[in-house]
């Protein structure tokens, strides 16, 4: 009796999206660098290494963008099937044209120093329509990790905290509330890949990431999805607890 | 990314050799099962250097019948992006997952207390009530408590407790000691920072001066906003937006503004002789 009915329920069902183990590094060097400011700017390089390092280090198949290349069309077309996502730049809750009132998203590099285009909630999941939720996304973007930003909801991501031990979603979604400052997106970022690459669950790295030394007035990291996620590429085996802590 | 900056661990078999050399105290008596290190290399690290054993700090943090099957793993040294060089003590679950780990100086001085695992929500507490418990988890590891009225943020469902370091009354931003916890109290970590410090110049110039030579220095359409305060900032690389954590804290005008868009940023002047430091701004 059990067998045919469950039989019926897996033809009726729609296939499920296989994640995918290929990640995105994407990061606005432009807009953050001279000539466009009249002050030297090193961040967005290192940012987008350690989180192409990191990502690599829990097996994913890595994809960096970083400059003028990563443009509009470009963005879309890498996060389009990506399991994993990191993105680096300007981010806020945009005027969308087309729905007549704000959603959220970031600015894009494009080689522009003010008012680059943006990439917005509704374009990404017009690019991901039957893609599974991330696995990982970090938006390392001013306002992206407010209540209010639409792009947890495009990543296919719950806004909901999942505790640790309990079951729940395979997704991650990091971002910052408020204005996020460079020096502070550093040391949180950087306590926080060091904790995954260490084999902690997410959860655990962003707790470690409170403790890098950024000032609170400085920076307001926020999450959503599972606390006990270990975000490595689906494709590849789980760093083993007690293995290599620092690769 | 530059090979010091990464954490790694430490290959020094220099310090190492020193270590063991060191170690004629014995080993640190474990509650708590000692994971299998047959050539004892962790235990005479945690003996060397003074280190408090991961297993007494566990019981004084987590309840009783949480400590049982938990594994201590064997202690390691790594290297911080700093370059500051720590002792790294880790305690397992049955399963091989981190609960505890604890970071140390080479000379026993406890820096770092981290909990996994630690649950969210709860019945939320006062700030008041979460200061005490701070203060509380502090005694009770007999670490130091931090000067001055702490500051209460919230992140992540957790609130951070943190206490900032301050030189003869200047700020060192990124210094001090800072405790997370849960909505309800609960311990999630401990972090003590206090980096090396800069000889300070012989004379500081003054606010004015700071600020007409800071004016010289923002881009067009940029302006500076309120008065400049003095603080012990991290030189950074090539003067830009990205601190050099290994190098020594200066003294530094700190000054705050807006681009011509709009966005804030900071400005670093050496306090001695106005030498552009660094930089920070928001995204």
């Amino acid at each position: 009796m059990l067998v045919p009915l469950l039989l019926a329920a897996s033809l009726a069902a729609p296939l499920a999206a296989t994640p995918s183990s290929t990640a995105t590094v994407l990061a606005n060097r432009t807009a953050f660098s001279q000539p466009c400011v009249g002050y030297t700017s090193t961040a967005p390089d290192r940012l987008a290494a350690q989180a192409s390092s990191a990502l690599r280090a829990l097996g994913w198949s890595v994809d960096e963008v970083v400059g003028p290349q990563f443009n509009e069309s470009e963005a879309l077309r890498q996060i389009a099937p990506v399991g994993a996502l990191y993105v680096h730049s300007h981010g806020d809750h945009y005027w969308d044209a087309v729905a007549g009132r704000r959603s959220s998203g970031f600015r894009v590099d494009g080689g522009h120093c003010r008012n680059a285009p943006t990439v917005i909630a509704p374009e990404i999941s017009t690019a991901r329509p039957s893609a599974a939720p991330l696995i990982l996304a970090v938006i390392s973007t001013c306002h992206n990790g407010e209540l209010a930003s639409k792009l947890p909801a495009a990543f296919g991501i719950a806004m909901k905290k999942v505790n640790p031990g309990a079951l729940g979603p395979r997704s991650f979604y990091l971002g910052y509330a408020g204005v996020a400052w460079v020096r502070g997106i550093v040391r949180f970022e950087q306590r926080f890949w060091r904790a995954l690459r260490s084999g902690l669950p997410a959860g655990a790295a962003f707790d470690r990431g409170l403790l890098s030394g950024f000032s609170p007035a400085d920076l307001m990291p926020e999450w959503w999805g599972n606390y006990n996620l270990i975000p490595a590429a689906p494709s590849s085996s789980p760093t083993p607890p007690g293995g290599p802590r620092y690769v | 990314m530059s090979s010091s900056t990464r954490p790694h661990r430490l290959k020094s078999a220099g310090l190492v050799l020193t270590l063991l050399t060191l170690a004629a105290c014995g080993a640190p008596s474990r509650a708590i099962a000692p994971s299998s290190d047959p050539g004892g290399g962790a235990n005479a690290i945690d003996a060397a250097a003074s280190i408090r054993p991961i297993t007494a700090i566990a019981g004084r943090l987590l309840e009783p019948l949480a400590l049982a099957g938990l594994t201590s793993a064997p202690s390691q040294i790594i290297t911080l992006e700093s370059g500051e060089v720590r002792i790294e003590q880790r305690l397992l679950d049955s399963a091989g997952l981190e609960l505890l780990s604890v970071e140390s100086t080479s000379s026993g001085d406890l820096r770092s207390i981290s909990r996994s695992n630690v649950p969210l929500g709860g019945a939320v507490i006062s700030n008041t009530a979460l200061v005490s418990r701070a203060i509380l988890h502090l005694a009770s590891l007999t670490l130091p408590l931090g000067g001055g009225t702490p500051l209460v943020s919230a992140a992540g469902d957790r609130r951070i407790v943190s206490w900032g370091r301050t030189v003869n009354g200047v700020a060192v931003p990124g210094d001090g000691t800072r405790v997370a916890l849960s909505v309800s109290g609960a311990l999630v970590g401990i972090a003590i920072d206090e980096a090396p410090l800069a000889p300070a110049p012989a004379r500081i110039t003054t606010a004015a001066a700071a600020k007409s030579a800071a004016m010289l220095l923002v881009p067009s359409g940029a302006a500076l906003s309120g008065t400049p305060k003095l603080g012990w900032v991290a030189p950074a690389i090539g003067a830009g937006d990205e601190e050099d954590l290994s190098a020594p804290r200066e003294l530094a005008w700190r000054f705050r503004g807006t681009l011509a868009d709009g966005t804030p940023f900071e400005l670093h002047l050496a306090a001695g002789n106005l030498e552009m430091l660094g930089w920070d701004w928001a995204r």
